[in-house]
């Protein structure tokens, strides 16, 4: 069922278009993520939701209710800010109750829904350290605790991940889909990242100039994408033109083929099987722990193999002739 | 990690601050000393000039005089150039491009066009206050502009406005109220150091307070101008007394600031 419906959102500034008629639905306690490469109009159709940017045209329709020509904060809707956007001279308990007190509440009200809230982020031993007392990570659980408090009815996520570095940026994702599934809040997150999108996304909006250029769930996304576009920017698929596949397996096709490095097996097909045998040429070899991630080359076409690595096998070595097989029931058309 | 520091750089440190101690030192010693003739050190110390300065009601009157003037100018500094600074960094970017180029301006001009365009706009309605003390008061504003642009500015630059206000709407808190308790409060230790930086500016005004309100409205400056004839003690006790009390307005700033971090 649809909880936030956004139908023909357009704007542009000047001569460029930054939307082209967005139209997307989002269910009830749903995971939407928008990814797209920067400028791509992400960031601004998130704000559109929010209500700080103003679109030219189209409609917003949250819970049934027209939010379109809103103030942002009777929107009902939580955002979390990529560089978090704490009041830096408050501490974390003032942070949360600053939103709260504007609501008039009692103090005991509010201080409860406050313990309430830093017991989700697990941050009850920080309430009353200041912004500048706590790390990337904590900061941002800080961040998403204030949009929370509040009980939104839709909560978004402006890249809040992309100010951490690696190790903590992946500890708290797994953090954040936590907190998203046990609050049962529907949410939009914006990122550029596709591992971030992939793990995070019930659903996933890739977007391009301005549009949407498909929606639909991480695997659909990653094993078939609609376009080229979503080909190139998801995973790091072989895009192979119908005549370079023809050439590779030795059969005519006439579609674009999208294959994925892992699908392609090393070794020789048992007979009888749907499998193509294709001899390579090993121009590369780069292991990556568990990965072994290969640059072969037949018949002139270059393409990406991985294969998963083991402790007592070894792999192939740069020049190595070999022979591996693909099942063009693998490769998604274009 | 450890920061290794090499001797050479210890001393280095402790030349420098020796020699901008020297001189204070130095006046400081002026001030006390009996006489200072044929030594490295005076002959004898008392506070007899001291005695002679504070109960003078000269120097009394001059240092109020100073001290008003200085105080009014950064009262009005505060009430007009902070809030242009800020509304211009937060909401006419265009507006904030050109303050940056009108920092400069009070430096640019020399101070004599200056004084030519002060008596010029006093002399005549519908601003006629020529003489007057206050019209020191409305010169010292301008010239307090810059330290304040810059102070302010790296202060507001130091924070990300535009996301604080962002957050606070969709909180429900109006940009006026996060200005007040949010703003505000994180931006003043840089205008407070402003306030005391430009104090002690204006407390050393010299050129201005002569030229604009000449006899009739004696500084601290003009006081000590007029007291170089008679000894260089008595000026040695003027700038000590004027150094000690930039000092604990200094002071008395950073407490400001310090209990307003740890406080709000």
């Amino acid at each position: 069922m649809t909880y936030l419906d956004l139908s023909a959102i357009g704007m542009r500034y000047g001569d460029n278009v930054i939307l082209d008629g967005i139209d997307l639905s989002v269910a009830q306690g749903e995971m939407h993520v928008l990814l797209g490469p920067s400028g791509c109009g992400k960031t601004t159709l998130l704000r559109s939701i929010a209500g700080l940017v103003q679109p030219d045209k189209g409609a917003i329709h949250l819970a049934g209710l027209a939010i379109e020509k809103l103030h942002p904060k009777d929107r009902g809707i939580g955002m979390v800010f990529q560089h978090y956007a704490l009041f830096p001279n408050m501490t974390v308990r003032q942070n949360l109750a600053f939103g709260l007190e504007q609501r008039r509440l009692a103090r005991t009200v509010i201080s409860d829904k406050i313990d309430a809230v830093l017991d989700i982020v697990s941050l009850q031993d920080k309430a009353d350290s200041r912004p500048r007392q706590l790390s990337g990570g904590q900061k941002q659980r800080v961040a998403l605790a204030r949009a929370l408090v509040l009980e939104p009815s839709l909560l978004l996520l402006d890249e809040p991940l992309s100010a951490l570095d690696a190790q903590i940026r992946k500890r708290l994702r797994d953090e954040l889909k936590r907190i998203q599934r046990r609050t049962g809040l529907t949410s939009i997150l914006v990122t550029h990242d596709q591992d971030e999108a992939l793990s995070l996304g019930d659903r996933i909006s890739v977007m391009n100039k301005g549009r949407i250029a498909q929606t639909a769930s991480g695997p659909e996304i990653f094993y078939r994408p609609d376009d080229l576009f979503v080909a190139k920017f998801i995973g790091n698929a072989n895009i192979l033109s119908a005549a370079e596949f023809s050439r590779l397996i030795g059969r005519d096709f006439d579609q674009t083929a999208v294959i994925h490095p892992h699908m392609f097996k090393i070794g020789r097909a048992s007979g009888g099987s749907s499998l193509f045998d294709v001899a390579v040429t090993v121009v590369e070899t780069v292991v990556a722990g568990n990965i072994v991630r290969y640059v072969m080359q037949s018949n002139g076409i270059i393409f990406n193999v991985e294969a998963q690595t083991a402790m007592n096998r070894a792999h192939l070595a740069v020049g190595e002739e070999a022979t591996v097989t693909i099942d063009p029931s693998d490769a998604h058309f274009l | 990690m450890t920061v290794t520091r090499h001797p050479a750089m210890t001393a280095t440190l402790w030349l420098a601050a020796i020699l901008m101690l020297l001189p204070v030192l130095a006046t400081f010693l002026n001030s006390i000393a009996t006489g200072w003739t044929g030594g490295i050190l005076p002959n004898g110390l008392s506070l007899d000039a001291y005695q002679t300065i504070l109960l003078d009601g000269r120097f009394q009157s001059a240092l109020l005089r100073s001290t008003v003037v200085a105080g009014l100018a950064l009262f009005l500094a505060c009430l007009l150039i902070v809030p242009a600074v800020i509304t211009a960094h937060l909401y006419w970017p265009t507006l904030d491009t050109w303050m940056a180029r009108l920092v400069i301006l009070p430096y640019a001009v020399p101070t004599i066009i200056l004084m030519v365009g002060y008596l010029r706009v006093f002399s005549a309605p519908p601003l006629q206050f020529s003489g007057q003390p206050i019209v020191l008061v409305l010169t010292y504003v301008p010239l307090c502009f810059p330290m304040f642009y810059i102070n302010v500015k790296n202060s507001l630059q130091a924070l990300d406005t535009t996301e604080l206000l962002e957050a606070g709407r969709l909180l429900g808190i109006s940009d006026a109220r996060l200005l007040r308790r949010v703003i505000l409060p994180s931006i003043f230790p840089g205008i407070a150091l402003a306030v005391v930086l430009n104090f002690a500016g204006l407390m050393s005004e010299f050129v201005y307070a002569r030229m604009l309100v000449g006899g009739q409205f004696e500084t601290l400056q003009m006081y000590m101008f007029a007291q170089r004839e008679l000894s260089g003690r008595l000026s040695s006790v003027i700038v000590t007394v004027y150094f000690l009390i930039t000092l604990l307005i200094t002071f008395a700033a950073f407490r400001l600031v310090w209990r307003t971090e740890t406080k709000s």
